[in-house]
């Protein structure tokens, strides 16, 4: 009977211990770091790294990387071109100007109005310029302290539906 | 005692809601965007029996289901009608028709090496267990000359290809040159509907220039740039141009140019040596012209 009483309160010892070790250990968690928030980052001077352009169609069918992709920055004067954003106090909205001395194919007129818009659950941003208006993904979502900025221009069929069959990654790092 | 049977009552009844069946698909070698006919042997099983109307019910496994499964407020529990699988005869075989990448509504990238069904009744209370067939990659066919993108519109930037790991042995002077050129002409629609036909090659060809030939820049036959292809190494040679800036569409700079508001239809490239076959003399090399190809541009 002794010995019952002894093992039940060695028992609860070892449970009272447990619980002071275990429950009450600090976790830690890693940094939350910076939010990521595409319309902050939006905001200042890019040069242009480099243009990808991509054969969706390649890309759908699960074709060789070099089916479904070309690296076109050296094929024009890509590593002159820049563009700023300026901020026209909204957040979300403002002005956009390239600077293209190379006259390297843009896709997108060279300077205008931007304004950032959803589209479902995505971001994008719309260029408007004097003769052509065209709305633009993000190719990923960077933070401000990641000093980049990714571009996707689409080129899609409307029949119906939107079927995009080619796309050009605009890669940018902060001037 | 009691307890007992009716445990191996629910087991029983169990099984039975999840018939053991076998099932094929037709060809038994496919990609995702081959149609395939997959029929259900539910031979001996009451799924399908009496005359129940027997579903499919596909998915990619580890991604998703197929639009047709539950949109439009169909579900397990409620079967599409135009996921009715078809009865072969008086059988208890049933066949189902489909082409993965259009049921499932995804690539064939996303498609991936799987693909997943099962059948089932209307109201999802018997169903068979997963079938998985395994599903054939889609093979690119290397070939001389490729255009890319494989769809373009004339505002895009296009480079066209030439692998010469690839030409024809009989083009010897092209199998051995170093610097690659092209000519080019385009077939295109004006404004008003008319058709024109505009060719960009060097100076020297042909020398009347009264047929809606363009030498850009040139008066002499002096290489020109312009038409330099890129070597991008082991024997892969490219020519990369924007059509609507390259062949001047809306230029006024000369009347061979097209029109304004012209859509061009065809883009021909043809790949030459540096010295052209047909530059007076120059040699001419009937091995030297690589094959002509033609590709429509998107409208």
């Amino acid at each position: 009977m002794k010995m019952k009483i002894i093992i039940r309160v060695c028992f609860a010892a070892f449970i009272v211990l447990c619980l002071f070790t275990t429950s009450c250990k600090k976790i830690s968690y890693s940094e939350i770091g910076e939010s990521i928030s595409v319309e902050k980052n939006l905001i200042g001077n890019w040069k242009l790294d480099s243009i990808i352009q991509f054969d969706q169609t390649a890309v759908d069918k699960g074709f060789p990387a070099f089916v479904q992709r070309l690296n076109i920055t050296s094929i024009y004067a890509y590593n002159t071109v820049s563009v700023k954003f300026t901020d026209a106090g909204t957040g979300i909205a403002g002005t956009y100007a390239f600077v293209n001395p190379g006259n390297a194919p843009l896709f997108v007129a060279p300077s205008g109005n931007y304004s950032l818009f959803e589209n479902g659950a995505s971001q994008r941003l719309k260029l408007a310029g004097a003769a052509q208006t065209d709305s633009i993904d993000f190719g990923k979502a960077y933070r401000v302290s990641d000093n980049k900025l990714a571009l996707r221009y689409n080129r899609a069929f409307y029949t119906g539906s939107k079927k995009i069959f080619v796309y050009y990654d605009f890669n940018f790092s902060r001037n | 005692m009691k307890k007992i049977l009716l445990l191996i009552t629910i087991l029983v009844a169990s099984l039975n809601s999840f018939s053991q069946v076998s099932a094929s698909v037709s060809p038994s070698s496919f990609t995702a965007e081959d149609q395939i006919t997959i029929t259900f042997d539910l031979t001996g099983n009451s799924l399908g029996s009496s005359n129940e109307d027997v579903y499919i019910w596909g998915f990619v496994p580890g991604c998703c289901g197929s639009p047709l499964n539950d949109q439009n407020g169909f579900g397990f529990g409620n079967s599409n009608p135009l996921a009715k699988c078809t009865r072969i005869g008086t059988t208890n075989k049933f066949t189902f028709t489909l082409t993965p990448t259009i049921y499932m509504s995804k690539t064939a990238a996303q498609i991936g090496a799987q693909f997943g069904c099962l059948a089932k009744n209307q109201n999802g209370s018997k169903q068979t267990s997963d079938l998985i067939f395994a599903v054939d990659p889609l093979t690119f066919t290397p070939s001389v000359f490729r255009p890319f993108p494989s769809k373009f519109t004339q505002d895009d930037a296009v480079t066209f290809f030439m692998d010469k790991n690839l030409l024809n042995p009989s083009k010897v002077a092209l199998n051995a040159a170093s610097e690659v050129y092209v000519f080019t002409d385009i077939d295109y629609i004006k404004p008003d509907g008319t058709g024109g036909y505009f060719q960009v090659s060097q100076y020297c060809e042909p020398l009347n220039t009264g047929d809606g030939n363009y030498y850009p820049g040139q008066t002499t036959t002096a290489d020109n740039p312009a038409l330099k292809a890129k070597d991008f190494g082991n024997g892969l040679f490219g020519w990369t141009i924007i059509p609507s800036k390259f062949f001047r569409i809306g230029d006024q700079g000369s009347n061979k140019f097209p029109p304004a508001g012209s859509k061009i239809t065809k883009i021909k490239v043809h790949f030459r040596t540096r010295l052209s076959p047909y530059c007076p003399g120059t040699v001419g090399d009937s091995g030297s012209l690589g094959d002509n190809f033609g590709f429509p541009v998107l409208q």
